[in-house]
């Protein structure tokens, strides 16, 4: 614990995965924006799921959650309060149900899919209340959510592992 | 799991909502009116858009590198059609620069200094694009150190694409004219008809599904024709008149067939571009 480079290893990587999101969003915008369509990509969210099961006794992964809410707020919408409450809510809500989950490979993909869910729901909800969009629940569910969660099921397929791995190495470091 | 709703979290839960909700309220106030958010916002946007640098940097030469081998298939093609449209750009060219240099000096009989046609351009290069499309908003690497300010538009190739909705003094949000926020402020728009004649009116929304621009408020429908050009007129705000917003495509009636709304395609693709230009409009305004 008293390493302090790898004391601070988890929210680092945990932040250049959302400024990832953001600059793979920009690079394949033709592919991931088209019409109605609109594809998530949602690294940050593996990367926090990733860690509440590879480090349980990881106790300020909550405030990692908050500190990381409060900057994609402040650098991508410029509207604070919005992943600033639901990611850490989402991350502790995780942490209380994840000792009663099975810890195998598919059920981890199971629970994926679901924060996933609840996650744009979520953010979808609070976007629409305040007014900074106005496309419609079927709309939503059809061309943003379904298609958002097959993508982020493929990379979850793809990073889970290697993430869990360095993950592990984190903490057996420490 | 009996602990799960305790009176204790129970209260930390009211507290986080209610915090959550006043900082959306403050800070969706400080959006739609004041100039730049608070200080240490804008220093920590500052911060995450410098080290946003590092990866936007490689990323975008990622792009940059697809893209060229993807235009090297379209080369013969391009080159045909290119071809035919130089011939007739020397001409204009020309003409134009004539007119330019006339402009100039009859304004200097009149005593005009700035017109609302005269702006100078910030180019700009896009950082990353808020994950989550609901807001339609990109960053991009200038801020008020290169004077950007809010509100001014923004264009890309050939073509307005938004207009700039927070400023730090390194990076700046641009909302696309694409956004689907109610609260958005809209671009006063003109159509220049065939026989000369300008059809006023406001660039009210975007059509996803046929990747339209929708214009409305329109003060007349005569005239007006498929293929018609649209600018902005430069009424309010902080846009000079005369960016190329896009062509008509159709033109419709509403429900009870008094107004009559026009569908413009867009000038640009309005999902892919990696530099962008800044306009300033040299008269003052808001």
């Amino acid at each position: 614990m008293t390493n302090l480079r790898n004391r601070y290893f988890l929210p680092l990587g945990i932040f250049v995965l959302m400024l990832l999101d953001g600059a793979i969003s920009h690079v394949f915008s033709p592919l991931l924006y088209h019409g109605q369509v609109a594809i998530i990509i949602r690294l940050m969210l593996l990367g926090f799921v990733l860690a509440v099961y590879a480090l349980p006794q990881e106790k300020w992964l909550i405030w990692y959650a908050l500190l990381i809410g409060i900057l994609y707020d402040s650098f991508f919408t410029g509207v604070i309060g919005i992943y600033a409450f639901i990611l850490p809510m989402v991350v502790y809500l995780l942490k209380v149900v994840q000792p009663y989950l099975p810890n195998a490979f598919w059920s981890l993909s199971l629970v994926y899919v679901i924060v996933a869910a609840v996650f744009e729901i979520c953010v979808y909800a609070a976007n629409t209340m305040i007014g900074l969009t106005t496309v419609a629940l079927s709309t939503f569910m059809v061309d943003v959510l379904a298609p958002t969660l097959i993508l982020n099921l493929v990379i979850f397929f793809i990073l889970a592992v290697p993430l869990t791995r360095l993950l592990v190495r984190i903490e057996v470091e420490e | 799991m009996q602990k799960f709703f305790s009176n204790k979290k129970l209260i930390v839960l009211l507290i986080a909502v209610i915090v959550a909700i006043s900082m959306i309220a403050v800070t969706l106030g400080v959006r739609n009116r004041r100039e730049s958010p608070s200080l240490v916002q804008q220093f920590g946007n500052d911060m995450v858009g410098f080290a946003d640098r590092v990866i936007a940097v490689p990323a975008n030469g990622l792009q940059k590198g697809t893209e060229s081998f993807s235009n090297l298939f379209n080369t013969y093609e391009e080159n045909e059609k290119l071809k035919k449209q130089l011939d007739q750009l020397a001409q204009t060219k020309v003409t134009a620069q004539t007119l330019r240099t006339e402009n100039k000096e009859l304004k200097k009989q009149l005593k005009l200094n700035d017109t609302l046609t005269d702006y100078t351009q910030i180019s700009a290069a896009v950082l990353s694009r808020s994950p989550d499309n609901w807001q339609n908003q990109v960053v991009i690497n200038k801020g008020s150190v290169s004077g950007v300010a809010k509100n001014m538009p923004v264009m890309s190739g050939s073509g307005l694409i938004g207009r700039v909705v927070e400023v730090n003094k390194s990076n700046s949000k641009v909302e696309l004219i694409s956004t689907t926020n109610k609260n958005s402020d809209k671009f006063a728009a003109e159509v220049t008809t065939k026989d000369g004649k300008r059809v006023n009116g406001i660039i009210s929304g975007y059509d996803a599904n046929s990747k339209e621009l929708i214009m409305s408020q329109l003060n007349t429908n005569k005239g007006i024709k498929k293929g018609d050009k649209v600018t902005t007129s430069g009424l309010g705000g902080r846009t000079p008149k005369g960016l190329f917003i896009g062509t008509v495509q159709t033109i419709k009636k509403d429900d009870y067939g008094l107004a009559s709304s026009i569908y413009l395609k867009p000038a640009t693709d309005l999902n892919n571009f990696t530099v962008v230009t800044v306009i300033h409009r040299e008269m003052g305004g808001q």
